[in-house]
């Protein structure tokens, strides 16, 4: 695939610009609608008036919230320069948009443009055109969530997961497109293993370095994975990348956020970092699970699966609200009773990777021993499978654990992870593990993985790796998670498409 | 002393390195330290360097880079940053007067009024703290749930110190203000329910559970609270119904430690409904039926230990009933207790936490007290 921003993709963007604009303004037996990418077009039925607007190719478009009956489609700017469009279209007909879908955007924060679309039919598939196009683009689609509980039509509900993808446009990207090739890498995946599509992106913070400001995120989140983001929800977590200086504004007279490297802040109004202006993350249940009341973490289901996001560096900054998350976290998880429970924050409880988990703590990987010390026992008392982190930029996937919240050196395999006559079992082949652990018959146990290396790759601590991990490897890649009904399989994918670990869960 | 100041001192110490601190994040200060190079009379960007080095634990090199910021532009603006370090490091006197002086200048810095109430809830001026945590709602539209929380807590506790002005009514009114500005709060019902059981006043605890979001009572747990508090009113039809909608929710979960956490409680709560209707052998075996589904939990009990189901049957079989009430089956507290399949399943101190206030309201009733 050619980089996001070369020329060759932008006269691709335009042209697909243009035949949608031919197509809504034309009627629907004009011959260049059927250059629209992405499939024959067949005429819509006449008795149906669709939109007639024009469509907008936005300078980022993504998807939020992306739910069993709702759904938010948000954008901003508009790259051929003109006027950024208001107003979107949707329905289930690619190419007969009815007139009476037509919505129009709400102005958000730092001049974004979001639609929240409701009453929608789980497990179905959706098309919009941006700007009110009667036609929808190829790559403007998503699939509803199934309804709770139910697994999708598909069987299978397909995370992708990126950690610490942020590279791309910083001074990080010494080689030049590692996020992108990245991307590359899980997309001949997908292309050669059934090309089933991907229902969500889970992000591990990090994804916009070195300040997470909001031109970081266009270089290192829109312009990268346009396509991906326009047809899946992503959910992320918050990185300490993207927590400017510490969190705090230090400008004496408002409260602007201040990347810790410099550059340009988000201006006001409610947010002072531009990871909360950028997403439009639930806080009240609208996707279901708790409500949190904050952007900062949050829940949500996705048919079998439940997600929970957590912030990781909460407890650093006040004892008080990192307290609140907890007891979020456990009432979160006790209302839940899906097949599947996958939870994400940034600073992983065990690594050897580019940060070490026993390290002196004190400071930026004091997270790192609070989310050991205080959260792993809360995840494995409450039917968590599996646990996504970043920020070492590794892969390191563990056993499957239970009760070790000490440094490597205290690590048991006979004690603290699931074995067979004290060697911890590997996940892989007839060593799959289930959900309910034999040895203890409860389910009690998680496989933490560090999927930090999405957009670089970088160095090891002292005794890499862990004792506690299956497997290990300081090279670029992403992981994919399949939940099925009765199993949960995850990969790691390196740049070429290749599997280089996974595991499996069984129900 | 907690692990976590330990490992703050030892990072004070002189063998503190940044590789210890943090390997890794030095990305931000081999920039900073190149911006600086560019601009070295920039005082911002000092003070954005302290931060960094502030957050890996390099508190020294903060203070100077705070000092040398002081030397390049106004005194006044290094006084946040500075205070922000000092209160990390645990020296609330001396980051206090530096706040004082900084929100003076700059009266609606909602950060500094949020870190000036932190360092005077943790320097125990915890008037002073409520006043600033007021100022800061009023400053930023949207906290935090945990700082209203924080807000909610002091106000309880001077309350509870019998302070001029505060009290648990005011408490419950200002949380009930912020569940109405935000729609929908679940940390604040749900403290607003322990405030009205710490008061043993079951109706409007009641009322607050039925008000919490939809998506509580998916939790086995929200139903056994439910019964418990439609046991204190002696509501017992309605106590047994929400049992059973917990028991049906616990059955289809997989076996886990909370779930047999939950069990138990529920196994305890099941075999109160059990008992006696006089009111002297009901009090009586409330007691024999707590001591023994929580033992640790009792007064006069062993060495706070996890117990293995032998325990349960050996106690149960060796209880005998006291001469006012002999009725009582001896297995009745028993009776329905799914026996745990493995040793994870072991009973644990810890369980008791979530009962106490109920068992201590229900105790309460029984003996007449308010």
């Amino acid at each position: 695939m050619r980089s996001p921003g070369s020329p060759q993709r932008r006269s691709f963007a335009a042209l697909i610009v243009m035949a949608s604009l031919l197509t809504a303004c034309g009627n629907s037996s004009n011959p260049t609608a059927a250059m629209t990418p992405g499939g024959p077009v067949t005429p819509p039925p006449s008795n149906v008036a669709k939109c007639a607007g024009g469509e907008v190719d936005p300078q980022r478009l993504f998807l939020q919230q992306v739910g069993a009956d709702r759904a938010i489609i948000k954008w901003r700017g508009n790259k051929a320069g003109g006027a950024e469009a208001m107003s979107l279209c949707f329905g289930t007909d690619r190419t007969a948009l009815p007139l009476a879908s037509q919505k129009t955007a709400t102005v958000t924060q730092t001049d974004h443009r979001e639609v929240l679309l409701t009453g929608l039919t789980p497990d179905t598939l959706y098309f919009y055109s941006i700007g009110g196009a009667g036609s929808a683009l190829a790559t403007r689609s998503f699939r509803t969530a199934p309804a709770l509980g139910a697994a999708p039509s598909d069987g299978n509900v397909r995370l992708w997961v990126l950690g610490d993808s942020g590279t791309a446009g910083s001074s990080l990207d010494a080689t030049g497109g590692m996020a992108a090739s990245v991307r590359d890498g899980y997309l001949k995946w997908v292309a050669n293993n059934g090309r089933e599509p991907t229902d969500m992106v889970l992000m591990l913070g990090d994804a916009a370095y070195l300040d997470g400001t909001d031109a970081q995120f266009q270089s290192a989140v829109f312009d990268t994975y346009p396509e991906i983001l326009s047809a899946a929800a992503m959910w992320p977590t918050i990185g300490n990348h993207e927590m400017g200086s510490s969190g705090v504004s230090i400008a004496p007279a408002t409260a602007l956020y201040l990347p810790g490297t410099g550059g340009l802040g988000d201006a006001l109004p409610d947010s002072p970092m531009p990871y909360l202006n950028i997403h439009t993350l639930p806080t009240l249940g609208e996707n279901g699970g708790e409500p949190s009341n904050t952007e900062q973490y949050y829940a949500f289901d996705y048919g079998n699966v439940h997600v929970v996001s957590l912030d990781s560096q909460v407890a650093i900054r006040d004892a008080g609200n990192n307290e609140t998350m907890k007891q979020w976290l456990i009432n979160d998880l006790s209302a839940n009773n899906s097949d599947w429970t996958v939870v994400i924050f940034h600073h992983p409880p065990y690594t050897k990777g580019s940060h070490d988990s026993d390290s002196t703590a004190g400071g930026v990987d004091q997270p790192i021993f609070d989310i050991r010390e205080q959260y792993t026992e809360i995840f494995e008392d409450h039917g968590v499978d599996v646990v996504y982190s970043g920020h070492s930029h590794s892969y390191e996937r563990s056993f499957y654990l239970k009760g070790h919240t000490g440094l490597e050196a205290t690590f048991d395999p006979a004690v603290h992870a699931e074995n067979s006559a004290g060697v911890p079992l590997t996940g892989r082949g007839t060593q799959a593990y289930r959900q309910i652990s034999p040895n203890s018959g409860a389910d009690d146990k998680v496989v933490y993985t560090v999927a930090g290396s999405s957009g670089q790759a970088t160095t090891t601590a002292e005794s890499y790796p862990h004792d506690a991990m299956a497997h290990s490897e300081i090279l670029l890649g992403s992981v994919v998670i399949d939940a099925s009904k009765t199993k949960l399989t995850a990969t790691f994918v390196n740049v070429d498409g290749e599997v280089l670990d996974d595991f499996v869960i069984q129900r | 002393m907690g692990l976590r100041w330990t490992r703050l001192l030892v990072c004070l110490g002189l063998f503190c390195t940044a590789a210890q601190a943090g390997i890794g994040l030095p990305e931000r200060l081999v920039l900073l330290g190149e911006r600086i190079a560019a601009a070295p009379a920039d005082q911002g960007l000092y003070l954005r360097r302290a931060l960094v080095y502030s957050d890996t634990g390099e508190f020294k090199l903060a203070l100077a880079d705070v000092d040398t910021a002081a030397q390049f532009g106004e005194v006044a603006n290094t006084y946040f940053v500075r205070a922000i370090i000092l209160y990390r490091l645990g020296q609330f006197a001396q980051a206090l007067p530096l706040l004082n002086q900084f929100i003076k200048a700059n009266p609606g810095h909602a950060e500094a009024t949020m870190y000036r109430a932190r360092v005077q809830r943790d320097a125990g001026q915890h008037e002073a703290a409520l006043a600033d945590y007021r100022r800061y709602f009023s400053l930023q539209a949207r906290a935090e749930p945990g700082d209203y929380l924080t807000a909610a807590r002091l106000m309880v506790e001077l309350a509870g110190q019998g302070r001029k002005g505060y009290s648990r009514h005011a408490a419950l009114a200002f949380l009930d203000a912020r569940i109405q500005q935000l729609g929908n709060a679940p940390q604040l019902q749900r403290y607003a329910i322990e405030i009205e059981q710490q008061g043993c006043r079951s109706s409007e605890a009641v009322a607050r559970l039925e008000q919490l979001h939809a998506n509580a009572r998916r939790a086995p747990q929200w139903h056994l609270h439910m019964a418990e508090q439609q046991l204190l009113l002696a509501r017992t039809e309605a106590a047994s119904a929400s049992l059973a909608d917990a028991k049906r929710l616990l059955d289809a979960r997989r076996p886990s430690a909370d779930r047999a956490q939950l069990l138990h409680r529920h196994d305890f709560l099941a075999a109160l409904l059990t008992l006696p209707t006089t009111a002297k052998g009901r009090s009586q075996r409330t007691a024999q039926l707590y001591q023994r589904f929580y033992p640790v939990a009792a007064p006069g009990s062993p060495a706070r230990s996890k117990m293995r189901w032998s325990d349960f049957e050996q106690a149960d079989a060796t209880h005998t009933d006291g001469p006012e009430d002999p009725a009582p089956d001896p297995h009745t507290a028993l009776a329905g207790f799914e026996q745990p399949q493995s040793a994870a399943s072991r009973y644990d101190a810890a369980w008791a936490a979530p009962i106490e206030p109920f068992y201590r309201c229900l105790r309460n009733r029984q003996s007449g007290s308010p």
